[in-house]
This record gives structure tokens, sequence and C-alpha cells, in this order.
């Protein structure tokens, strides 16, 4: 899957980091306005339903404190343009992953913890939470294996392989890409 | 708020590292390799048992125990002949945890992507953050379980 939807706010609410820098995208936009098995259903693509559109608005309005318009989002064939520093992204993606670590540690509840916000939020940071996701593979395995999946278009495993075969699989796709020391 | 007002000092020990690959229901279910949750896609390292819904729910639970052997029984009581699970579940009825006795054995719960523990009574992991015990199962003729999950 690739990033071919993307937020496109208009130049008055660039002033806001979370949203241009972070480069925050479809995929979290519905993970408190909407249940996990709507959202599921609703992670890409141009033909997004009016009313998840309008959870999209809604939950940046709630929960980041912006008013956009429903126009401002746009569909473009690419990804995203994003001004924060590979360094930037480092530090967000450790502040998130954290946060949702800390919240999370003892759920046992896969669906809790794919669509908890701050997760969420690691996946709209898009293709450069690649590495971090990868080098924190072992900690959190099969919800980083979720993320993976959507941020790949050609996972490097399947949903029969084990947690240490995914792990390893993906080790070394990152590997082979530079993406993983 | 307390996260676990029934624990002290005197009634658990932990047993092992953090260890992020499996939770509470797969060490419950006898393996550490895996996740055990009814996740709606099937996902690598995650695992729930074939043509056992994919809810949520303590009946969706009580049907993958089911299908490993158990039989609902009445209490977390220790057994000489049979080992246990009991089902955790909130108040809205959805499922938090599992824990797991042996046969004359101690109840042992692997909390989150945290640590195991074991623990004197199966309600001693009750409390805010897993609710209340909802089911109780034993079954009476163990299944091979991992090397190294008890």
């Amino acid at each position: 899957m690739s990033f071919t939807h993307y937020f496109n706010p208009r130049p008055e609410a660039l002033d806001v980091p979370d949203v241009l820098d972070y480069g925050i995208r479809d995929k979290m936009m519905f993970a408190q306005s909407m249940t996990p098995a709507d959202s599921h259903f609703a992670v890409v693509g141009p033909d997004w339903p009016k009313g998840m559109l309008a959870a999209k608005d809604a939950f940046i309005e709630t929960t980041l404190g912006l008013a956009i318009e429903p126009s401002s989002w746009e569909w473009a064939g690419e990804p995203a343009p994003t001004t924060r520093t590979d360094v930037g992204v480092a530090h967000r993606f450790v502040e998130l992953f954290d946060s949702w670590t800390k919240r999370t540690m003892l759920t046992s509840s896969l669906t809790e913890l794919i669509y908890d916000i701050d997760f969420q939020r690691i996946i709209a940071l898009g293709p450069q939470a690649i590495p971090h996701l990868l080098s924190h593979l072992p900690q959190r395995p099969v919800p980083i294996f979720y993320a993976m999946n959507l941020l790949v278009d050609e996972p490097p495993v399947n949903e029969t392989a084990t947690a240490d075969e995914a792990i390893a699989a993906w080790q070394q796709w990152g590997r082979d890409r530079g993406l993983l020391g | 708020m307390e996260l676990f007002p029934n624990l002290s000092k005197d009634n658990f020990e932990v047993t092992s590292d953090c260890d992020g690959r499996y939770n509470c229901i797969a060490w419950a279910a006898g393996t550490n390799g895996s996740w055990w949750w009814p996740f709606p896609i099937p996902l690598p390292g995650s695992t729930w048992p074939a043509g056992v819904p994919r809810t949520a729910t303590v009946e969706s639970f009580r049907l993958a125990f089911a299908s490993l052997g158990y039989q609902e029984c009445e209490d977390g009581e220790p057994c000489e002949n049979a080992e246990k699970i009991a089902i955790f579940a909130d108040a809205a009825g959805t499922p938090t945890h599992a824990a797991y006795m042996p046969a004359g054995g101690r109840w042992k719960s692997k909390l989150g992507t945290a640590w195991d523990i074991e623990h004197d009574a199966a309600e001693d992991v009750g409390g805010s953050s897993y609710g209340e015990t909802r089911l109780f199962m034993q079954r009476g003729d163990p299944l091979q379980r991992d090397p190294g999950v008890h």
C-alpha cells in the first residue's frame, strides 16, 4: 500500500507542527471517532465515504485543535511532502512509542494496542517511521507487523508466520534496504 | 488508581522478563510463541483458533479454550487432577485477561506485554486493569505446552 491520499491543509493551517511536520495522514484519523471494525475498513483510498471524511475532520478538530474544512482533503497521487528532519521524526517516534507502551503495557487486546491513538499517530508518520518500527520490532512485534503491512507495498511475510519468523524476515528486509543497522 | 489492588508483596512474584511476543491468552493456552487475540484480520505472530468467532466476547474465549479441551467449571480452587484457566472481563463484558493454573499448582498470569507472574488466587489480578473473573474452565488431560511456558 502506498500513501496516495494525504492531508493537504491550507497554508494558514500549516503553523500546527503535528499536521505538516509529522505528516499525519489517513490512517490515524478514526482511532477515537470510529469503532475498530469501522476503522479497519476505512484505512486508505480516494473513495472515502463522506461520513468517514467527516469523521477525519472531526478528529482533527477535537484532538489536534485544528479547524479545517472538508475540502482541504485532496487526492494528489503522491505522498505528502514533510518538512521535519529525520532527527525530528526519530524524536517524535520515541515520544509516541513510549507513550503508547506505557499506556498499554498491561493490555492483551490486540485491538486496543493497534487502535491506540499514539500507535495510530506512529503509523501516520508514514514511511519515515519504518526504520524506527523495524528497530523496535522485538519489543511489540504484532502491532508493528500491522503497521508495516500498511506502510509497505509487498510485505516479506504472510499472516501464517510466527512472531520470530516475521521478526527475522522484516529485519532482513530492513537490512537489505539499509534501513536497519 | 491502583492497577492491581489485590496484589501485595506477599501474594505474587515475578517469574520472567518482559516479552512482547505473546500475551496472557496465549500463555494460558500453553504457548509463548504467538499472540492470541480475535483480531478481525490474521496477522503474523498472532493466532486464534480456526472456527472460533473473531469477536472479543467471553463466549468466543470460552470456545477458544474449549477447542483445547477445556470445560467450564465452578471456581478457581486448586485441583490435583486438573489444570484450570480463568477469563477476566471488564464491566462491558469484553475479555481482558486469562490466567492459568497447572494441576495442583499456583495461578500464573502474563501481564500484557510485560512480565509473567505467579499469584495465589485468580482474583489477585482483578481490579481496574482486568476487571473481574467471568469464567473458569478446566481440563483433566493436560496437552503439551511449549517448553519454558510453565
